[in-house]
């Protein structure tokens, strides 16, 4: 019976010895694994310390293979998110926010074929859209209309790609519910529900929405909601009609196609890292080129795209500026920081003017 | 007994077997999991997109897939495909190359699931939408096999190619190139093409006339009209216009009634062709006619606005009778005096509206040119025309009401000195009872010297400045005084070493001492006091009419550089260290005002300027320098440099321009004229320029020759050293440091 006793008492010591893991006293950390990656390069040490909050840092560090879109740490301060803001914001907007920028699986999106706006679905189910492009002989690959740097970082389990901006956090299911949404489209949420066109959007599989801001429809001489409610609802839905387009367009996509051949002096916008808002220079050396497009309503608008470099203290600084020229001739600018907005059935940019189809 | 001992044996047994089993237990949680994932069948709910090429990436969406691409295989017919993700819910593949219908298998372990059928496209067009449209607006295409990871798809119209705006795997928009005619649309994807409907391209090649009013006959000439007048709706900015008639390449329609300036709009079946704009001008306007009178053959110049270059669409009628135009621009038209018309007014008429101009004299006697056409007095200018007298006392002409004497006469040129007290004003011409009066004014203008041989400015750098009753104030920084100059020439010293010696002392006059470099600066204010920047005493200096000077500021914290005064009398002294800009308010409290670009510092050796608007104007020592603008904007957000403002960013030269398009060689000064117009002293081109600053548009108001010579603007020269200079309380005339000369020149603009 001892003798059973014994082999039972050893045979538990043989297993709970077999059983214990190796990691309990030797951690072999594989610092080739996609966080670790990441973590390397101090331009992207805003995400990485959203990877840490969030710990998406270690769901990385798994078999993979992942593909993580990483926007650098001044393509967060666009959009107001410093390393110091990171701790503030919401865990489920981060949480949101990252699994917008990882992809499950081996994406090498420069294989993909030469076309706009392709889905793939990130890790929150949302989807982002690449483009693949050539442009004055350059090969050009966007997501959500934001220019990836050509050069991967290869991990051991999985590829790396820097962004210039961060990756919307939100996608809304429909651009209406996106405009709604928008505390800065109040009255243009409000004449669609007049004009009825809200019903036409979002029975839409693919548009953009060009949404003139709250100032614009004040401008415009829509100062209220109440106003909005009283308009002309046929007035107001010929309005907007001239403000959709069929397809998807973010507003890289102008820039992907519009051959930039006229020199001179120009308006131009650039961000300010230290000021943290746009800045708008009246004359500025630069090139331009223009695009025409036709809107829903089968009239055209111009666009015209503008870029130039600025001298910013001892840096380069690019500067753009993307705006519509309405039949009226006058010109709207595509607000820089408020555009691509994407939903699943469009993308939605805010312009600082109405489009007016007659003088 | 026996049954207690079994009763123990059996719980002993049942407790060792107990314990195996805790310890089967524990082995089979503590296995780890590699292989021993449980398994479950892969069931594929749906897969999309089903169709595409290769490179088409395939979703398969369901359930029980493993997590491991390794375990995964999905099939196209007989090829694999790569898998890129692999999810428990979610297959990601890259179609591989193929061709037709593929049989799509999905292998996952020892389970494999037919899914369905992937058709590979074959490159089609199916619909092309609109099938007619103008140069630069878009049409969309629909079809199948655009798709390529190795190349774009080529859209060509009729033989052209177009730009594709986007491309999806069914889709393409493209912009119209240029192009005419009816031809197919032909797409080509790696080396496929197919060929789909034919294309017409619509174009408004003219409208004439491009201006008039309501009931203006309007001809359109262009291609792909409609053939008959209800197929074309036309539009003068969006206002509905009335067809009279129709072709495919040509359109007679009349303006409407409530016809707006604005783009004519021809749709044809929905398609719209925006042609150029028509403009609703107002009557035509007559500035000068010139010759007022002259004989038959003699060629007559109206200068004026809103003349029609087009042919047919300006009539020039001398006293009511149409003489034919030689050339019309919009500005100017040219005709040759048909003579017999009589005497009478001149009328331009344009589309039909007339207006009319001065009265022309049906006789010999006319002036054609005057050169020069400024210069003081004294100045000898020739009179080109006809019906002169040979004999030069038989020719009155005045200036502005002065009579000048006649140097040489012939026929058909006068020589003539310009009177003293000569004003900027008409030249007349009297002889034997005929008079005629030049096109346009004489203007008083051209270069003076005062100082040369008085003065001793050193050679390469100094200031200047000047009061209300036209006395010049010249530093001479190398003898560390500065003199007087008075308009008729006498030159005294206000204040500083009359032998040149450097110091610092207040006092009156040749008390004083300074120590001043080529950075100092002066400058006048409202109360006709001198300021002047002292860089060797880190010092600002006030110099009273008198000649009294005393210290404002001595503690700056660097070597100043020059100084300007703004609209609201503050002064700013550019700092010669870094890019700083002091302001000095009033008293002697000293501001940091702002830093400029970091990459430059300040030429603080050229005068900076400041407008009304507290815009600053400087120049850099970074890149070209001496031959861009710097401005500096005050914002919400502080103060905004904007490098390369106006000049070129690289080289120099002369060229009037906007911007970066104008070219200096030398800027050595900076002053405000007027609210928006500043004015550059460009040294090596013998220029004094003028910056309209709202358009940043560059233009030249004199430009001289190199060397020294006094007179009109065609003959007078001055050096490249010059260093500085000021404007006149009256803004008629400019004060140049004309260093290279050791003199003061004086530049009378009118």
């Amino acid at each position: 019976m001892r003798i059973l006793y014994c082999i039972v008492f050893f045979a538990s010591l043989f297993v709970v010895t077999a059983c214990a893991p190796d990691s309990d006293y030797l951690v072999d950390v594989d610092y080739n694994k996609v966080p670790h990656r990441i973590q390397d390069n101090h331009y992207l040490s805003t995400f990485s310390r959203i990877l840490q909050l969030t710990g998406a840092d270690r769901k990385l560090d798994g078999e993979g293979p992942y593909t993580v879109l990483v926007p650098t740490n001044d393509a967060f301060l666009l959009d107001g998110i410093g390393p110091d803001q990171v701790r503030t914001l919401s865990p489920a907007y981060l949480g949101r926010m990252v699994n917008q920028h990882i992809l499950d699986g081996w994406y090498e999106l420069n294989k993909l074929p030469f076309l706009f706006s392709q889905e793939i679905t990130s890790r929150s189910g949302a989807p982002i859209y690449v483009t693949r492009w050539v442009k004055d002989q350059d090969t050009v690959l966007a997501i959500n209309g934001v220019t990836v740097r050509p050069q991967y970082l290869f991990a051991s389990n999985g590829l790396i790609s820097i962004l210039d901006r961060m990756l919307p956090a939100n996608v809304h299911e429909n651009v209406v519910d996106y405009i709604n949404d928008e505390e800065g489209l109040t009255l243009f949420a409000q004449a669609l529900v007049r004009s009825g066109l809200d019903r036409t959007l979002r029975s839409m599989t693919s548009c953009t929405v060009f949404a003139p801001s709250n100032a614009a429809m004040v401008a415009y001489g829509y100062p209220t909601v109440q106003a909005v409610r009283q308009a002309d609802a046929d007035e107001l839905a010929a309005l907007i009609r001239y403000h959709v387009q069929e397809d998807r367009r973010f507003v890289n996509d102008f820039a992907l196609v519009i051959d930039t051949d006229e020199v001179g002096t120009f308006p131009i916008d650039y961000f300010s890292r230290e000021l943290n808002r746009v800045i708008s220079m009246p004359t500025f050396p630069a090139n331009r080129g223009t695009l025409k497009a036709r809107m829903l309503d089968g009239n055209t608008v111009t666009f015209t795209y503008t870029h130039g470099k600025l001298y910013v203290g001892a840096t380069h600084q690019p500067g753009y500026r993307f705006t519509m020229i309405d039949i009226a001739g006058e010109e709207a600018v595509v607000l820089m920081q408020q555009s691509d907005y994407v939903a699943r059935n469009g993308f939605i940019h805010l312009i600082d003017k109405v489009l007016k189809k007659a003088r | 007994m026996q049954d207690n001992r079994t009763m123990k044996r059996v719980l002993t047994l049942v407790n060792s077997l107990g314990i195996l089993l805790g310890i089967l237990v524990l082995i089979a949680a503590c296995k780890r999991k590699d292989g021993l994932e449980p398994v479950t069948d892969p069931v594929v709910e749906k897969f999309y997109p089903n169709s595409g090429n290769a490179g088409t990436l395939v979703n398969f969406e369901g359930t029980g897939f493993p997590t491991d691409r390794s375990m995964i295989s999905v099939r196209f017919g007989e090829r694999s495909a790569e898998v890129l993700s692999a999810t428990p819910t979610r297959i990601v593949v890259r179609a591989p190359e193929g061709a037709a219908e593929s049989t799509l298998s999905l292998v996952a372990g020892r389970q494999t699931v037919s899914v369905g059928t992937f058709t590979y496209q074959s490159l089609s067009i199916q619909d092309v939408w609109p099938r007619r449209a103008q140069v630069g607006s878009q049409i969309r295409l629909r079809g199948t096999g655009f798709t390529s990871v190795n190349t774009r798809p080529k859209v060509e119209l009729n033989g052209v190619e177009a730009q594709v705006i986007n491309a999806l795997d069914t889709l393409l928009v493209i912009e119209v190139p240029v192009g005419r005619g009816l031809g197919a649309v032909k797409v080509s994807v790696d080396g496929r093409e197919s060929l789909g409907p034919d294309f017409l391209y619509m174009d408004i090649s003219a409208i004439k006339p491009g201006s008039g009013g309501a009931g203006t006959w309007v001809v359109i000439d262009g291609e792909g009209f409609g053939a008959d007048a209800a197929g074309n709706e036309i539009t003068f900015n969006g206002v509905l216009a009335t067809v009279i008639e129709a072709s495919q390449d040509r359109l007679v329609v009349v303006a409407p009634e409530n016809v707006e300036s604005g783009p004519v709009v021809v749709t044809v079946e929905g398609e719209p062709v925006v042609g150029p704009a028509f403009g609703v001008v107002p009557f035509p306007v007559i500035t000068t006619v010139s010759p007022l009178s002259g004989p038959a053959g003699t060629e007559m110049t109206i200068t004026g606005n809103l003349f029609s270059p087009e042919a047919g669409e300006t009539h020039v009628y001398i006293n009511a009778i149409k003489v034919p135009a030689v050339s019309v621009t919009e500005r100017e038209i040219r005709l040759i005096i048909p003579g017999g018309t009589g005497s009478g007014p001149v009328v331009v008429e344009v589309n039909d509206q007339a207006t009319a101009g001065p009265l022309f004299r049906d006789q010999n006697l006319g002036i054609e040119a005057i050169s020069p056409d400024n210069g003081l007095a004294g100045t000898e200018v020739v009179i080109t025309g006809s019906g002169f007298d040979g004999d030069p006392s038989s020719n009155r002409v005045s200036f502005n009401g002065l009579e000048a004497v006649v140097l040489e006469a012939t026929t058909t040129m006068l020589k003539v000195r310009v009177p003293e007290q000569v004003a900027t004003g008409t030249v007349s011409i009297h002889v034997d009872g005929f008079q005629t009066e030049s096109p346009t004014p004489f203007r008083r203008a051209g270069v003076q010297t005062l100082g040369r041989g008085l003065l001793d400015i050193a050679p390469d750098g100094g200031s200047i400045a000047v009061d209300r009753d036209n006395n010049v104030y010249v530093l001479e920084y190398h003898k560390h005084r500065i003199m007087k100059v008075s308009p008729a020439g006498e030159v005294s010293l206000l204040a500083g070493s009359s032998t040149g010696i450097a110091g610092m002392a207040d006092g009156t006059g040749a008390e004083a001492r300074f120590r001043f470099t080529a950075f100092a600066g002066l400058v006048l204010d409202e109360g006709q006091q001198l300021y002047v920047t002292d860089p060797g005493n880190r010092a600002l200096r006030r110099i009273t009419p008198g000649g009294v000077v005393s210290t404002v500021v001595d503690n700056f914290g660097g070597q100043p550089g020059k100084i300007a005064l703004a609209a609201d009398g503050k002064l700013y002294v550019s700092n010669q260290l870094g890019s700083t800009m002091w302001l000095v308010f009033p008293a002697d409290r000293i501001f940091q005002v702002f830093n400029g670009p970091q990459h430059a510092t300040w030429a603080a050796n050229i005068r900076h300027a400041v407008d009304a608007a507290n815009t600053f104007y400087t120049l850099t020592s970074f890149m070209a320098p001496g031959n861009h603008i710097t401005r500096t904007i005050r914002t919400s957000s502080g103060w905004m440099p904007e490098s390369f403002w106006v000049g070129a960013f690289f080289g120099q030269g002369y060229q009037d321009g906007i911007g970066n398009a104008a070219l200096f060689n030398g800027i050595r000064a900076l002053v405000p004229a007027s609210a928006e117009n500043l004015l550059v002293l460009d040294a090596n081109n013998h220029a004094i320029r003028s910056v309209h600053t709202p358009s940043a548009t560059v233009s030249t108001i004199v430009r001289l020759g190199a060397g020294f010579e006094d007179g009109d603007f065609r003959r007078a020269k001055m050096s490249n050293a010059a260093w500085d200079f000021a404007v006149s309380d009256t803004r008629d005339a400019v004060y140049v440091l004309d260093c290279g000369n050791n003199a003061v020149r004086k530049i009378i603009l009118r």
